[in-house]
């Protein structure tokens, strides 16, 4: 295993350069340029200031020269600096970092929680109303858009109940431990685990299903094992594979997800900050910001590979 | 199993919900006088140096100062100024300080502030908002020709006395200045830093150094900013801590029924709802009117016969009541709101009129179904593609085939600067004043020199520009623009849409706040009082 992660960690440095080498040239490839964005019309007409922002932000070289620069810089660990501010794009990043991962993992969560649950009734439950209902529920996540589920949700449990704040990660002022933000993440992260919770439902349903109808189910169940065991004990722990494979196919576009629902909730997580730079042609936040996606989705779809081994005893590495 | 399943489920709800009832939604200390502002954006930094942010001047308005602002209702007056007079040749300005001021680390305010703050304004390379309002300090040309480091002009007498001097007259100067993002910064902080690396300063991100009212400790990033009161503020002020939030609007609003937000802009549509909740909502009329920049140098639309035809042919009250909930008003030139005076009653009603649009058409030999691009931001301005759709089907009534062209905002101005479009739609500005239209309608400001988008040029209105400039005399003054309001009502350089209401809606126990037509000054903030339940 340790071999396996080592070789596969070493695979991953060239697809992570050529994910730096395409996401530089996309982002320069989109009309318009970051200087034209800090312009208003009505206060446009000044060359001067075009021309030699261009130049301080280095614009006015060749892409390779740039893409080479940037390279240089961040091998070493700099991902070179804000165009909105001259900040270094490490120190943006990383001051989002900790929300976004905390609401996509408690939206994982909230996501692999409600498919295993619903997934497995609507399986054990066949044709029942309860898998109608499941059905159903799929359906509804996945076409009703986050954003409205999240107005709405701010205006019933906020608005209406009085029980949830609307938006934000913690009280102000406060530097926000755990269970201060717990409430602030309710409300986002179920939102966003719900969209997410509709294909894990049918992914589990459909895995139950092919599992329960096995022999080795039935020679359980003559044995007089308690239904209970050999559901989660037999049934859904063989039906998890397929499920390890989306949730670790779903990362990345968790990401997408958590851009609206973080601009909705004015969570402070990578997605509003993306959101801004993408608005404002900001490419070193962009190209770093993939870079630390695609580093992200590396690594989780090593620990999926991981996480099929502990899960099904037949695999080895 | 059932049980099991549901008791799971049941206790991540139970826990969920019993967390949430022992959380704090704000700080509500009854003795603290504390209120949370919502802005439409997170500013990526507060410098005067970059004018394309409103939000950024929103907060710049909070924190920093001006040494002269308007008042709601248009009046100039001081604000570091105590004091300031003009020779009589309009070529000399001496400008007297309030004396005492310190910034908020204890250092004394002084005139090299100012003049520091000029300076780098001044400077076109780093300065993207107003160099052109020193165009007629003296030395402007030689020190943005790198033959000076100063700009003579800006002349220090004492700690509190500040003399500027013209090369040519401008007694409309502090009028041109009125119009831009001209806060004052402070020169011990920022004094050395090399000119190449002033724009990207660390203090513009992190300021930590104040002059206005209020004191930014703490900027978390994508959450929200907390101000304190400014101990050092030349007068007193009301609040302890002001928050600043943005994000959705609509969540916003909704925290703004619940109390989380004290204070917002909002939009006409709004207006009745929040009303009706039992909130305070105040309007006042704009300085940044939705128009169009007619392409004026060649093409279609250099016949002023089509341009008068694009007036008649728009219903453009009917836009404000359909769109607006009647909350703007039909403007046909730019001396708009307390410069409606200068119009003389002759002028042409350019009310929606398609049968005239049709006349004016068929004279200037308008070829039915010709083509005009209008090129626009999309989702840019309040209403901005409604107005651009509406109008499309309108034209079309009289033989107009307006293609719209919606594109992201630093598209839109390539296509302004490289001229590539027949009509450009935008909205901004803060024109209180006519020195304020200069720019936008001199023939040497014209597109790619300066903010001139229509590319407009009549050396006539150079000449009476000119005249304004020296003119103090209200009769004589009254004659200049309004022989200008005529050339303009025949000639109509920018088809004039929309002149937005500014609306926002407040927390009936904020005390004082008043909206301010240019949208983004927040007025006399130290003023702002949260009344006791």
């Amino acid at each position: 295993m340790l071999r396996y992660s080592f070789r596969r960690l070493l695979v991953s440095l060239p697809v992570v350069l050529g994910i730096t080498l395409v996401a530089f040239v996309l982002v320069r490839l989109s009309p318009s340029d970051p200087v034209m964005m800090m312009i208003s019309p009505e206060q446009a007409g000044n060359q001067a200031f075009i021309d030699a922002t261009r130049e301080r932000l280095g614009l006015d070289q060749p892409q390779i020269v740039q893409y080479g620069k940037w390279l240089l810089t961040a091998l070493q660990g700099d991902l070179g600096y804000s165009f909105q501010n001259g900040r270094p794009v490490l120190q943006l990043l990383g001051d989002r970092l900790y929300p976004t991962v905390l609401l996509i993992v408690a939206s994982m969560l909230v996501a692999i929680i409600v498919g295993l649950v619903l997934g497995s009734l609507a399986a054990i439950k066949q044709n029942s109303v309860v898998d109608y209902l499941a059905s159903l529920f799929s359906v509804a996540t996945l076409s009703v858009p986050n954003f409205f589920i999240g107005l709405a949700g701010i205006y019933i449990f906020s608005l209406t109940l009085g029980w949830l704040p609307a938006a934000g990660m913690r009280p102000r002022g406060s530097d926000g431990n755990l269970l201060e933000v717990l409430p602030y993440l309710v409300m986002p992260a179920t939102i966003l685990g719900l969209t997410l919770a509709g294909p894990f439902v049918r992914y589990v349903r459909a895995g139950m299903l092919e599992v329960i109808t096995q022999d080795f189910l039935r020679t359980a169940d003559s044995k007089g094992i308690s239904r209970t065991r050999i559901y989660v004990r037999h049934a859904l722990r063989n039906s998890l594979l397929p499920l390890v494979t989306v949730v670790a196919l779903t990362i990345p576009s968790v990401f997408g997800g958590a851009v609206v629902v973080e601009s909705i909730f004015n969570w402070p997580g990578m997605g509003n900050l993306v959101l801004t730079a993408i608005q404002a042609r900001d490419y070193p936040v962009l190209v770093g910001f993939m870079l630390i996606v695609a580093v992200l989705v590396l690594a989780c779809n090593l620990l999926a590979d991981i996480a099929y081994a502990l899960v099904d005893p037949r695999i080895r590495y | 199993m059932k049980l099991r399943y549901g008791g799971i489920l049941g206790a991540v709800a139970v826990s969920g919900l019993v967390l949430a009832a022992c959380t704090p939604t704000g700080t509500t200390d009854a003795d603290e006088q504390t209120a949370a502002l919502w802005i439409e954006g997170e500013p990526a930094q507060l410098s005067p140096l970059i004018g394309r942010s409103g939000q950024a001047f929103q907060v710049m308005t909070l924190i920093y100062d001006t040494v002269w602002r308007t008042t709601p209702e248009g009046e100039l007056v001081g604000s570091l100024a105590s004091d300031w007079s003009i020779n009589d040749e309009a070529t000399e300005y001496t400008i007297d300080f309030h004396e005492g001021m310190t910034w908020s680390d204890g250092e004394a305010f002084t005139v090299d502030d100012v003049i520091f703050s000029y300076t780098i304004m001044a400077n076109s390379t780093i300065s993207q908002a107003a160099p052109g309002r020193f165009a007629t300090v003296d030395g402007f040309e030689e020190y943005n020709a790198g033959t000076a480091d100063t700009l003579v002009g800006l002349e220090k007498v004492d700690d509190d006395t500040l003399i500027v001097r013209h090369s040519s007259p401008n007694a409309s100067w502090i009028d041109e200045m009125i119009g831009a993002s001209q806060f004052i910064v402070p020169e011990h902080v920022l004094g050395d830093v090399p000119l190449d690396q002033l724009a990207t300063h660390e203090f513009f991100s992190a300021p930590d150094v104040f002059i206005g009212p209020f004191a930014l400790v703490d900027w978390r990033a994508g959450e929200y900013m907390e101000l304190e009161r400014n101990e050092a503020y030349r007068a007193d002020v009301g609040l302890d801590t002001l928050y600043i939030e943005w994000g959705d609007p609509n969540a916003a609003m909704a925290r703004l029924e619940t109390g989380e937000i004290d204070v917002m802009p909002v939009g006409p549509g709004d207006m009745a709802r929040l009303e009706a909740a039992g909130l305070e909502v105040a309007t006042v009329p704009g300085l940044g009117p939705l128009r169009w920049a007619a392409r004026w140098e060649d093409g279609p639309l250099s016949n002023p016969l089509v341009r008068q035809a694009l007036y008649y042919a728009i219903d453009r009250q009917g836009m404000i009541d359909s769109l607006l909930e009647g909350r703007g008003t039909v403007i046909d030139q730019p001396f708009m709101n307390a410069m409606e005076e200068y119009i003389p009653a002759d002028v042409t009603d350019y009310s929606y009129d398609p049968d005239k649009a049709r006349a004016l058409l068929a004279e200037a030999g308008w070829v039915p179904g010709t083509a005009l691009r209008l090129v626009y931001e999309s989702g840019g301005e309040v209403a901005g593609e409604e107005v651009a759709a509406i109008a499309q089907a309108q034209l079309a009534e009289v033989g107009i085939d307006l293609q719209l062209l919606p594109m992201e905002a630093g598209l839109h101005l390539e296509h302004i600067q490289t001229r590539d479009f027949d009509l450009a739609q935008y909205a901004g500005g803060r024109y209180s004043s006519p020195a304020t239209l200069i720019s936008t309608h001199l023939c040497a400001d014209a597109q790619p020199n300066g903010p001139n988008n229509a590319g407009y040029c009549n050396p006539r209105v150079d000449e009476l520009f000119a005249q304004g400039r020296v003119e103090t005399d209200p009769g004589a003054l009254s004659e200049i623009y309004g022989e200008m309001a005529r050339i303009f009502d025949k000639e109509i350089p920018y088809i004039w849409l929309v002149n937005y209401e500014v609306i926002w809606a407040a927390n009936p126990a904020l005390e004082n706040f008043e909206p301010h037509p240019d949208g983004g000054t927040l007025w006399a903030p130290e003023k702002w009082l949260v009344a006791a339940d």
